[in-house]
């Protein structure tokens, strides 16, 4: 009963109505900003038992990549004779030699001074992981480097929070 | 008769309100009634979905693809408080130590697939000095050798 009645008063409106589209879209949008960072991804960190590193590390492993990350961002990266200092950016680069033509699992120790923030201590795994040529980036292991402890049970641990190599 | 009314308001003078025309716009209040009650949903119910204590997380690119596995959660906030799962359990000691251990024990006898595994949610600005002794716990008194560390994924 209404549509010839349409025309009368200016006619039907061609455009068409985007307000719900817009609606729907920004509702969206949100939903989906809201639900990013909570989607929990994961980084694996091995924790040798201290048996493992004493026997295994030298013998079977051969020369095995242990990097110290110091409050100031400098590394320092030990293959078990000597100390090399590394910039954070380079880390990738330099331990590079300690995974070619390596058949055995990849494995780096990692160890880190008190005041070093967390976000830093991941950032380090991350780029290690970033070598790994599979796709799940499992294929190089990331292990805590246990520290030494004194008499008491605590940590060795210079002035500014950082591992002492263990007493001879 | 409140109906023609609304029209001669819309469309300005002159016009002669009719009763029987049509309004050929879309009336979107209901739509937008249904999608704000949605998004008022999702905002409430997004929060609770995050397993484990909420904490910021830092951020990686090249994490593991694997799915979670649904094994215990520990995290541990700015305060250096250590919780499992959203239970607050207080600074790290071995009162603490104990109740993680039979929480944890928990979890893994109601999923035994998950059984050594652990989730470690650790809050992003948090000193490693802090977390190093949780981690070396949850190796020691846990027996986990293998542990999972919670982060969110980077942008760009």
């Amino acid at each position: 009963m209404g549509i010839s009645a349409g025309g009368k008063s200016g006619g039907p409106k061609s455009e068409i109505n985007i307000t719900p589209l817009v609606d729907v879209v920004l509702v969206l949008l949100i939903i989906f900003l809201v639900t990013m960072p909570i989607m929990m991804k994961q980084v694996t960190l091995e924790v040798p038992r201290k048996a493992d590193t004493n026997i295994e590390d030298v013998s079977s492993l051969g020369k095995q990549a242990t990097i110290l990350v110091r409050p100031d961002g400098t590394i320092t990266l030990s293959d078990g004779e000597k100390d090399t200092p590394v910039q954070m950016t380079d880390l990738a680069g330099a331990l590079r030699p300690f995974f070619d033509g390596k058949t055995t699992t990849k494995m780096v120790f990692v160890d880190y001074c008190d005041p070093v923030p967390w976000t830093q201590v991941v950032s380090t795994m991350d780029t290690i992981r970033s070598m790994a040529s599979d796709k799940d980036h499992d294929e190089i292991k990331v292990a805590l480097k246990m520290r030494d402890k004194d008499s008491s049970g605590n940590p060795r641990l210079d002035d500014v929070g950082c591992p002492l190599p263990p007493a001879q | 008769m409140a109906k023609g009314h609304g029209r001669k308001h819309r469309h300005g003078v002159g016009k002669k309100p009719s009763l029987d025309a049509v309004r050929n716009d879309i009336n979107v209040t209901p739509l937008v009634d249904v999608v704000l009650v949605l998004l008022i949903i999702f905002m409430v119910v997004t929060p609770l979905m995050a397993r484990g204590h909420e904490v910021p997380l830092p951020r990686t690119h090249n994490h593991s693809s694997k799915k979670d596995a649904h094994q215990p959660v520990v995290a541990i906030d700015q305060n250096g408080d250590v919780y499992y799962d959203k239970e607050k359990l207080g600074q790290l000691n071995p009162g603490t130590i104990d109740r993680l251990r039979t929480s944890v024990q928990r979890g893994w006898d109601e999923r035994p697939e998950t059984t050594g595994m652990i989730y470690v949610k650790a809050q992003s600005n948090l000193a490693y000095g802090k977390i190093y002794p949780l981690l070396l716990s949850i190796n020691e008194d846990l027996g986990v050798s293998s542990i999972d560390l919670a982060t969110a994924e980077a942008k760009e």
